[in-house]
């Protein structure tokens, strides 16, 4: 120090403008960060990544049980699951009942080419409304299609006054989600899986795939199933149609697959929302790659409906409502599910365009003989809960 | 100038409060107006308290104030106006125009003064806007991250202009505007970015004011 006061000018100004040098950068490298961080923290707040499972599209989960009456047995069935959750339903309250209706403006295209995964949707919904009946003082009756295979009119749920009960099945409809997020390793105990079929089930038979061996090749199947779907365009384009980029999107839409229902974990969730919206194809590898890394590698068991008839719109709707009841009965016994359902779509699609049928045989080896799939989904013990997912209002489905 | 900047500022806080009774009263019955938001009282009540720092900054205006004061007011104008596009819709636009124009023009006469004052405050700045981005961030979060992050900005804001407050009362402002927003919010990551950028530089300001801050005897 003593010789840079001392010294002359010459010698002094250089460690002075590197001081001031040092500082201004310094200075400048904060400035860049606070504008950055200003920038991120807009991102937080635009994404809503403080408040998940908030906003008008997820009310429907907090409410339904206040509300009373047939539609409040709607406000049940709205909460069902749905393929891509499209949720392809409209209701009528009329005097003496609730007609289900069928909206065929929310399908998958290509992903769906039969239809048959809406009508499981749809199956699904009126499970939900049956199970809303009784607690709020209600005896359903459903008919199944009242106008035919052919009409919109999917099911009429004749309603007559009753003494209020309960089901245990109703109890947790809102905390049944999809769970796409990884399984602990440890088996579902043979026991544990029958109780999910239930006692003298209707509605198809239920295969468990929880051996190894056969576990493994569904697994596989499963993976060639997604990455057959992504390379196929119109598939990929078809998925990804009903994929909710932001929170804007799934407030608006309050439909559609969300970042906050793919079981990622917490600091995954939320970079995943901090950074752009996802490309199609770049969703379409991370599918890909949870299908192989995540989905079959922690599945502890596979489940599949099948029936004899699978183009029956009858025994897709029953299918549906067995489906809901197996969810239901997972939730309560804290078993976790998601729907996998890509092996069948991509035998719908080689069948709908001709193609020569190359996952049909692989499923069929895996059946029994004559047992045609309809449904696929994986259950296990979740390491995390799953997140609920944006629900169109009883309002805006009620006509 | 400051004459009519007062008085824009008057104009748009009036708005502005008006705007926040009708969201209170009216807000979900006239959503395309007041944003569609899911709680229109809450966002109202919070709109009236934005008019309230708006009507008293254009107020203290027309005061010969230094620019560095003056600044402030013009920032509180600003600030108000900007947030209120986010909590009464459409109701908004009008007010947060004059409340901007009303900022523009009350640094506009001494902006010198006003750019210099910047300069001399550079860190604190710094430190306001990383408050600003805990208080934008609560303002989309639950009920629990909300309150936290609320209080936590604030805290690191105030924490900036402290200057000859004691080190304790310091330390501990410091503290709460850091640490609790980020250990409620880490999954979120900028809450934590935000504490990691904010931490040096409020350690810098802290210590700077207490080597400023004449030493107490007897």
């Amino acid at each position: 120090m003593t010789s840079t006061i001392d010294g002359p000018p010459e010698s002094r100004s250089p460690g002075i403008s590197r001081r001031s040098a040092l500082r201004g950068l310094a200075l400048g490298g904060a400035t860049v960060a606070v504008a950055g961080t200003g920038l991120l923290s807009y991102r937080v707040y635009d994404s809503a990544v403080l408040d998940p499972g908030g906003g008008p599209a997820h009310e429907p989960w907090r409410e339904w049980r206040d509300i009373p009456g047939p539609r409040g047995a709607v406000a049940a069935a709205v909460l069902a699951a749905s393929p891509h959750n499209t949720q392809p339903w409209d209701f009528v309250v009329t005097g003496d009942g609730i007609d289900l209706y069928a909206d065929p403006a929310r399908g998958t295209g290509s992903v769906d080419p039969f239809d048959r995964e809406r009508y499981v949707g749809l199956g699904c919904a009126l499970e939900n409304l049956v199970l809303g009946c009784g607690p709020r003082g209600l005896r359903p009756t459903p008919t199944l299609l009242p106008d035919g295979p052919g009409g919109l009119r999917v099911a009429h749920v004749g309603l007559a006054p009753a003494a209020p009960s309960t089901d245990p099945l109703h109890d947790v409809i809102d905390r049944r989600h999809t769970n796409r997020g990884p399984y602990r390793p440890v088996p579902v105990p043979p026991a544990a899986l029958a109780a999910l079929a239930g006692p003298g089930e209707t509605g198809g038979n239920l295969q468990w795939i929880a051996d190894p061996g056969p576990r493994a090749e569904l697994g596989r199947l499963l993976v060639d199933a997604a990455e057959a779907l992504c390379a196929d365009e119109q598939q990929s384009l078809d998925n990804f149609a009903w994929f909710r980029a932001g929170n804007d999107d799934e407030q608006r839409h309050r439909d559609g697959l969300v970042l906050d229902g793919q079981g990622l974990g917490p600091l995954e969730l939320g970079i995943a929302k901090l950074l752009p919206p996802y490309s199609r194809t770049a969703g379409d590898r991370f599918w890909i790659d949870r299908t192989r890394d995540v989905h079959t590698a922690t599945a502890a068991a596979y489940g599949v409906i099948t029936t004899a008839t699978p183009d029956d719109r009858r025994a897709q709707l029953e299918a549906g409502r067995l489906l809901q009841r197996i969810h239901l009965r997972a939730t309560a016994a804290g078993i976790a599910l998601q729907h996998m359902n890509q092996v069948t779509e991509r035998i719908d699609r080689e069948a709908s365009t001709g193609a020569r049928a190359t996952f049909a045989p692989r499923f069929a080896a895996l059946l029994p003989p004559g047992a045609h799939p309809l449904l696929t989904f994986r259950v296990g013990y979740p390491v995390r809960e799953a997140r609920p997912t944006p629900r169109r209002s009883v309002a805006m489905v009620t006509r | 100038m400051t004459r009519v900047a007062a008085r824009t500022g008057v104009a748009g806080a009036v708005l502005l409060l008006l705007a926040g009774l009708v969201q209170i009263t009216l807000g979900a019955v006239i959503p395309d107006w007041t944003g569609d938001k899911l709680a229109p009282v809450a966002l109202g009540l919070l709109t009236v308290g934005l008019a309230a720092l708006a009507l008293l900054a254009a107020l203290r205006l027309r005061r010969p104030d230094p620019a560095g004061v003056r600044l402030a007011w013009a920032v509180a104008l600003l600030g108000s106006g900007l947030l209120s596009l986010s909590t009464v819709g459409v109701l908004s636009w009008v007010p947060a125009t004059l409340l901007t124009c009303a900022a523009v023009l009350a640094v506009a006469r001494d902006r010198r003064e006003a750019l210099a004052a910047v300069a001399a405050n550079r860190l604190r700045v710094l430190i306001s806007a990383l408050g600003c981005c805990q208080l934008l961030m609560a303002a989309g979060a639950a009920p629990l991250p909300m309150l936290v992050g609320a209080l936590g900005g604030a805290a690191m804001i105030t924490g900036a202009w402290l200057r000859t407050a004691p080190p304790g009362p310091r330390i501990g402002i410091a503290l709460l505007g850091l640490l609790p927003f980020a250990g409620a919010a880490w999954f979120a990551i900028v809450p934590l970015l935000v504490a990691l950028v904010a931490a040096p530089l409020v350690w810098i300001v802290v210590r700077r004011d207490l080597a400023a801050t004449p030493a107490r005897v007897g």
